[in-house]
């Protein structure tokens, strides 16, 4: 294998780390920015960030924690949630840092005239 | 997901969401160019580029991960062209994606100023004479 990729796929932990942490300041500054400004879309952004992180987390601690005692005591519905909300959680939160970052934009500029 | 090669039907979900992937990325990188001209100094290149590779990824990596024109990369020891070319999309998928919240979220930081203290509201003469 390419030495390159090598090092990408073996340090994946490393990377979703720094994602993580990206997620984490990009939450806090949606925080300061909401305290602020009072703008909704700071909220809807912090909101957004947290949706993304969970499902990022679950994505990171779902090779080390999933085994089949755990499959089988958390039950159908269970299982069922693991599959149907992280991709609700990545989709909602998306959507709600983008707009967020719109709409804090959008205040912005009316609050301004 | 869709098997390879069949393109999904518009308005089923697995239609929908490589769509909204697509939207969402260049929604994002139009709006952090708005956001990023009434900034200075760091944050600006910092917030672009972010947006730049999630835009990349959401727009375009994603996607093609979606409608299955990109395979997952093999878990055994497959070689070959194919599994090659799924590794290398593959890293480039983990840089883009958290390289780019890792970017966009310093850039953000640094312009909210999160990571500097707030400076004292009332000076310190006035604290310890109070005290004292």
């Amino acid at each position: 294998m390419n030495l390159l990729l090598e090092v990408f796929v073996k340090n994946g932990l490393l990377f979703d780390a720094a994602g993580v942490i990206g997620l984490g300041l990009l939450g806090l500054a949606a925080l300061k920015l909401a305290r602020r400004d009072e703008s909704w879309g700071g909220s809807m952004m912090a909101t957004g960030t947290v949706c993304l992180l969970l499902a990022r987390l679950y994505f990171i601690l779902e090779r080390h924690l999933m085994n089949d005692d755990v499959l089988h005591a958390i039950g159908p519905v269970g299982i069922s949630a693991t599959i149907g909300l992280p991709p609700l959680l990545l989709t909602f939160g998306l959507a709600g840092i983008v707009w967020g970052l719109w709409g804090h934009d959008r205040w912005l500029s009316a609050k301004a005239r | 997901m869709t098997s390879l090669g069949a393109d999904p039907i518009l308005a089923s979900i697995d239609g929908a969401r490589p769509v909204f992937l697509i939207v969402m990325g260049i929604c994002l990188v139009m709006i952090c160019w708005r956001f990023a001209k009434n900034t200075h100094g760091w944050s600006p290149r910092l917030i672009m580029a972010g947006a730049l590779l999630l835009g990349f990824g959401y727009a375009i990596l994603l996607p093609l991960y979606e409608v299955g024109k990109i395979a997952r990369p093999p878990s055994s020891g497959v070689t070959g062209s194919d599994a090659e070319m799924a590794l290398a999309c593959h890293a480039l998928r983990i840089f883009s994606m958290n390289m780019g919240w890792l970017l966009l979220g310093l850039g953000l930081a640094i312009h909210t100023k999160v990571l500097t203290s707030a400076p004292r509201r009332q000076p310190l003469s006035t604290l310890t004479s109070h005290s004292s």
